[in-house]
């Protein structure tokens, strides 16, 4: 398989403050990498600042930014937007925010099969679309208008849309975390459709590490702005390394035995404008010492298994 | 709201109006009789006036026969006008011109407002931006009849081609009253334009951090698309709704700025009846203004309905 994306040192700031304090992806074609923090921790401002979606005064900056053999960091707006969609393209966390309330599902749907470069009738190809990410009766849902239909139908509306321009690389941020339950599973077995028929490679954003679980080939564990681990989901799953990690498994755990007293991890994160010199899990880890005021490097622990910190390494 | 429902409520509204009108008038100190003939007119003179229009009835006999006869188009006649002029023909000849002042200062507003309001929002924060914000601000605050004057003296005592007063009729020459009519719709227009633009500009910065503005950037769609169709589109249904309050603003303006440039409309018509206790034709031209007002509120009501999905009756 050939690679897809590659990402060096990645940073994102907003003025002094650093949102993004450099990571690395590595991703290929018709892979899945699970990018999983808690809120704040950076991973949809990593993610926005890959398709240039950022809002003015967050700046972006990177040693490697290579898609598909090209460096994407260097091309100049009007370049680079033909890329959207068409090659990198993203599903967001709110289905009902993510549709122009004034226009019908068919108007969305023909703007995206026209961006598609698609000839010829233009409603087939919708009702095609939307059966094949499962949304009964096709036709009446087209006349609807956005505020008509429920989260879960817009959100496979919107991946619909996406199928219709064929991206190579799908960001989906936390596109079930407003959905209930049952539609989640649904949503994620969508996604699941999509990654054998489309030859796409997924960045699948999530605080939850039970969905990393079910989708991702590989996961990346991130906080306040750094990975702190990676490697192969069965591995992490199995055998988390990083302190942070360990705790969010923990938790999930615990969550899904219904445990009477949560395993839960203390404290929260560092403020932006107060991140911790070294390791930026420190104050909260509990077998944290004296080294962890350096900043720790990735170390490998394993074959595609690396964190940042210092124990067992 | 369903329409028979609507319907009934507008006419609800027009026969409530038309009461506050008529008893407001009749509060009103002065004896309409003696103001027409004169203190010293003689006693029969005066009964037979009263007589001739119907001042002689019971209060609410008198409401009765005016609303009674306004509803077929008959207002009575003017008082003070010679001849007993019935007042219905007066107004139908005088309406044209102030629907078209009215109509043209609105269109002036709307794309005055459009503008600045637009470019006020694609600039913001620059010196640009702040330009139009500013003079925005200052149309606000500029009383009309004022802005009436400052534009008849330097616009139209300067350069030949505005007339300084008096109005060439639309149905004599459209385009002689496309350029008379430009100052006093101006005039109006301005404090209107400033009140659209800023709140556009406001709808416009709004629209543009919505989600799904971000979407449709995602799917890589060009900026130009997404300000046509989705930005711009969102930001017109509060617009329309902000022009359809302001509209009983733009009578208020015509009714000051007819008068400021000689123009034979209904608000000069109104303010001549009010000189001369002249109620039949003040009755009629508030009639009249309301009837606009309703009217214009009842198709910015439609007209958001078709704007904005969310708003139209399930």
């Amino acid at each position: 398989m050939s690679r897809l994306l590659e990402v060096r040192n990645l940073r994102v700031t907003a003025g002094p403050l650093a949102v993004v304090r450099g990571i690395d992806i590595d991703l290929d074609e018709g892979e899945t990498l699970g990018l999983i923090g808690e809120s704040g921790s950076g991973k949809t401002v990593a993610c926005l600042s890959l398709l240039r979606l950022l809002p003015d005064g967050l700046r972006t900056e990177a040693d490697v930014l290579i898609y598909k053999d090209r460096d994407i960091a260097s091309l100049p707006e009007r370049e680079f937007r033909p890329l959207r969609g068409r090659e990198l393209a993203m599903v967001f966390q709110d289905p009902v925010g993510s549709f122009n309330p004034a226009k019908r599902i068919g108007w969305h749907l023909r703007t995206a099969i026209a961006r598609a470069g698609h000839d010829g009738p233009w409603r087939e190809r919708a009702l095609e679309l939307l059966d094949g990410v499962g949304i009964p009766q096709p036709a009446a849902v087209l006349e609807r208008y956005p505020h008509q239909l429920s989260g879960g139908m817009l959100q496979r509306a919107l991946i619909a849309m996406i199928v219709a321009l064929k991206p190579s690389l799908i960001v989906a941020d936390e596109p079930t975390t407003n959905l209930d339950n049952i539609v989640e599973e649904q949503i994620l077995a969508l996604f699941r459709d999509l990654q054998k028929r489309l030859a796409a490679g997924f960045i699948f954003i999530t605080h939850d590490i039970g969905v990393a679980a079910q989708i991702a080939d590989r996961i990346a564990v991130m906080y306040a702005g750094q990975i702190v681990e990676t490697g192969p989901t069965a591995d992490i799953l199995a055998a988390p390394r990083h302190p942070y990690t360990r705790g969010l498994i923990a938790t999930a755990n615990a969550l899904a035995a219904r445990a009477e007293t949560l395993a839960e991890i203390p404290g929260q994160l560092p403020a932006l404008d107060a991140l911790p010199p070294g390791c930026g899990f420190a104050p909260r880890c509990a077998q944290a010492r004296p080294a962890c005021a350096q900043p720790q490097p990735m170390r490998p622990v394993g074959p595609g298994h690396a964190m940042r910190c210092l124990l067992d390494a | 709201m369903a329409a028979s429902r609507r319907a009934a409520v507008l006419l609800l509204t027009v026969l409530a109006g038309a009461m506050v009108v008529f008893f407001a008038m009749k509060a009103a100190p002065g004896d309409p009789a003696l103001s027409a003939l004169g203190e010293n007119a003689r006693p029969e003179l005066v009964a037979a006036f009263r007589r001739l229009h119907n001042l002689d009835l019971p209060v609410g006999e008198q409401f009765a026969t005016w609303i009674s006869g306004a509803l077929r188009g008959d207002f009575g006649r003017s008082l003070t006008l010679a001849g007993g002029v019935p007042v219905g023909q007066l107004i139908a000849g005088r309406l044209p011109v102030t629907a078209f002042i009215g109509l043209y200062a609105l269109i002036l507003a709307g794309v005055i407002s459009m503008i600045v309001g637009t470019v006020a929002a694609l600039s913001r924060g620059t010196a640009l931006d702040t330009l139009m914000t500013s003079f925005a601000v200052l149309g606000v605050s500029m009383p009309d009849f004022w802005l009436g004057y400052v534009l008849v003296f330097f616009l139209a005592l300067n350069l030949p081609i505005f007339p300084s007063y008096g109005f060439v009729s639309p149905s004599d020459s459209l385009p002689g009253a496309l350029l008379s009519g430009f100052l006093p719709a101006l005039a109006i227009a301005a404090p209107m334009a400033a009140v659209f633009s800023r709140v556009l500009r406001a709808a416009l910065l709004e629209v543009m951090h919505r989600p799904y503005v971000q979407v449709q950037r995602s799917l890589g769609l060009s900026s130009s698309f997404v300000f046509l169709h989705t930005i711009f589109r969102n930001a017109l249904i509060p617009y329309v709704t902000i022009i359809g309050l302001q509209v009983r603003y733009l009578l208020g303006g015509v009714v000051v700025i007819e008068r400021v440039f000689g123009i034979p409309g209904i608000g000069s018509l109104m303010v001549d009846g009010a000189f001369g206790r002249d109620y039949p034709v003040i009755q009629a031209c508030a009639l009249t203004f309301l009837v606009i007002v309703l009217g214009t509120n009842l198709l910015v009501d439609l007209l958001c309905a078709r704007l904005d999905p969310k708003a139209r009756g399930r």
